[in-house]
């Protein structure tokens, strides 16, 4: 019995183990935190390993993850707005009890990078309007995948691409700092 | 075409989704409108930070290994919900425990080596017996190293509740080669064996499976006189088989679950002896030891509590910072901790021996006084119910007559 066990758990990790880059890319776009973005990722892998059983052939798999992904965002969500807000522990902060308390000028050059204005922007959209965005732009899927994952037509997916794409760039224009440079002389 | 149509379009051509004449009449269209062509560059330059967002996120190397490790986890979790459901009952106290230790990573590690061990016993015995919901079990696997053959066969009957007897030893080279041999998860062992005693075999264990939680079950004489040897062999847990069945599943819970156990007795004895044995290194009386943890109080109070003359005290203390070679009685008492005294706390009025205070002594008696009175007023009804009755008898004869 558990040989099969382990066949399963084995075809299971094979099957799925590559999406796990894609995955934590939805998710860090999604909470705006590696740590958040991990947990999310390690409880769509369970979850999805739980009721691998109730995976119907035909689906792609990478959209049945993504799906769940997406609920335990969702959720994640639910329970982050019940709860205060939490400050991210730098990992190497346990290291050393003189360790900094603030980042250093390149740990906030590194944390820069990662566009603070546009991710803002993502995490204060709609989530009717950035799923499809972000599954687009950040997972790569299709339309068609889209409208699979979230249970649309292909056109309300389309649609609300549009909206979400406008929406971004008012976001973005109406709020410029410094890293959007590019984007003011576009302003008409 | 309008602007609006043409917008529709370029969101598609963004997303290769256009075919290839809406491309080209989308493209003819923007070359002729410039807030068309703008609004293309804008859409562009979105895409692009997108694309930098995306590629800029920081994917640990170690997630994939994560996932790997919690889905094994998840999976050994199964196979022992599954394996405990026939078993459900019989489990129920252990089930919570495991689901309490699922969070400690390192003891999961042990757990899913334990589970799969069991499992792969059971199917081993589907083999060879048709018997095998009895033998498989969660519980832990123990050895019992006891001289006597009665308490092993008591112990054995109490303790079958909560653990597996898979061995008995009698004697020390006996229990090591059978613990060798059967790798327990649990041993019970006592000091006083013959051939090889406790303490070697607890070392020898130790040694070979440091995983093995030893619980150490004897006397109270071995307890103490070998305590720091076995605490230095491994031994986990200490028990007093003058205890109850009730500190033995204490220690037993404790000790499976390789924390440690030391029975309150075992330890007030070992500091007594610890206590005791100062007093030749340091050539102080028993009645100057009773003083010097008393060093925290004032002269007169120890004197009160001694039971000794304000004089007498000042005399013990003079002796004693000269046997302790130290000028004041705060270094006396300082010493008196490092040598593993424990100095007495401030409670005036406390009973020297007993250790019990005046007050709760007034109260006792006070209590006893109530319950003195309380008989005697039962008694004084009883004596007086009795006259009565005896004036009945004595009156009615002579109504008869």
């Amino acid at each position: 019995m558990h040989l099969n066990e382990n066949q399963l758990n084995r075809d299971f990790e094979n099957l799925t183990i590559g999406y796990v880059e894609q995955l934590f890319r939805l998710a860090y776009a999604r909470v705006g935190n590696i740590q958040d973005a991990e947990d999310i990722v390690q409880e769509t892998y369970l979850k999805a390993y739980k009721s691998f059983s109730t995976f119907r052939s035909g689906t792609r798999i990478q959209n049945w993850l993504a799906q769940i992904l997406i609920n335990l965002t969702r959720d994640h969500y639910r329970k982050v707005s019940r709860s205060p807000a939490t400050v991210e522990l730098d990992e190497d902060f346990g290291d050393g009890a003189d360790a900094p308390a603030f980042m250093s000028p390149e740990e906030q050059l590194c944390r820069d990078e990662i566009d603070p204005q546009l991710s803002t922007a993502l995490m204060s959209m709609s989530e009717v309007l950035v799923r499809p965005l972000l599954l687009r732009e950040i997972y790569d899927a299709t339309y068609e995948e889209i409208a699979e994952i979230l249970v649309v037509p292909k056109g309300t997916v389309m649609s609300r691409l549009a909206r979400a794409r406008a929406a971004l760039r008012n976001r973005l224009l109406s709020n410029p700092d410094a890293s959007a440079d590019d984007l003011r002389g576009l302003r008409k | 075409m309008t602007c609006n149509e043409i917008a529709t379009l370029l969101e598609l051509l963004l997303d290769d989704q256009l075919d290839p004449d809406a491309r080209v009449q989308a493209l003819q269209h923007m070359a002729a409108c410039s807030s068309c062509q703008s609004h293309w560059d804008e859409m562009k330059k979105v895409r692009g930070r997108l694309e930098e967002f995306k590629v800029a996120i920081p994917v640990s190397d170690s997630l994939q290994q994560q996932v790997k490790d919690r889905l094994a986890a998840a999976s050994t979790d199964e196979k022992k919900e599954a394996a405990s459901a026939p078993e459900k009952e019989r489990h129920l106290q252990i089930i919570p425990t495991l689901e309490n230790l699922k969070s400690e990573p390192k003891q999961v590690g042990g757990l899913s080596a334990m589970v799969q061990e069991r499992l792969y016993q059971q199917e081993a015995l589907k083999d060879g017996t048709t018997n095998t919901s009895k033998q498989f079990s969660l519980r832990p696997r123990t050895v019992i190293c006891e001289k006597h053959e009665l308490i092993r066969f008591g112990l054995k009957r109490v303790i079958s509740e909560v653990v597996e007897v898979v061995g008995e030893a009698s004697d020390g080279m006996m229990a090591t080669e059978m613990i060798r041999r059967l790798k327990p998860d649990f041993v019970i062992l006592d000091v006083d064996l013959e051939v090889l005693n406790g303490v070697e075999v607890c070392r020898r264990i130790s040694q070979e499976l440091p995983a093995a939680n030893i619980l150490i079950l004897t006397d109270s004489y071995h307890a103490t006189k070998y305590h720091g040897q076995l605490q230095r062999s491994g031994a986990r847990g200490f028990c007093l088989k003058s205890s109850g069945p009730r500190s033995l599943f204490e220690a037993i819970d404790q000790v499976t679950h390789s924390l440690p156990y030391c029975d309150p007795k075992i330890t007030q004895l070992v500091k007594q002896t610890a206590a005791a044995s100062i007093a030749p290194n340091s050539n102080l009386t028993d009645r100057e030891t009773e003083v010097l943890i008393r060093l925290d109080l004032r002269n007169k109070e120890i004197a009160e509590e001694l039971d000794m003359k304000l004089r007498t005290v000042e005399k013990h203390i003079e002796c004693i910072l000269a046997k302790l070679k130290v000028p004041t009685r705060t270094a006396a008492a300082l010493k008196a901790v490092q040598l593993g005294l424990v100095l007495l706390p401030k409670m005036p009025g406390r009973d020297p021996i007993t250790g019990v205070t005046h007050e709760q002594t007034v109260n006792e008696l006070q209590a006893e006084l109530a319950i003195a009175n309380e008989h005697l007023k039962a008694l004084f009804k009883q004596n007086s119910l009795l006259k009565e009755a005896l004036d009945d008898k004595l009156r009615r004869p002579s109504e008869g007559s």
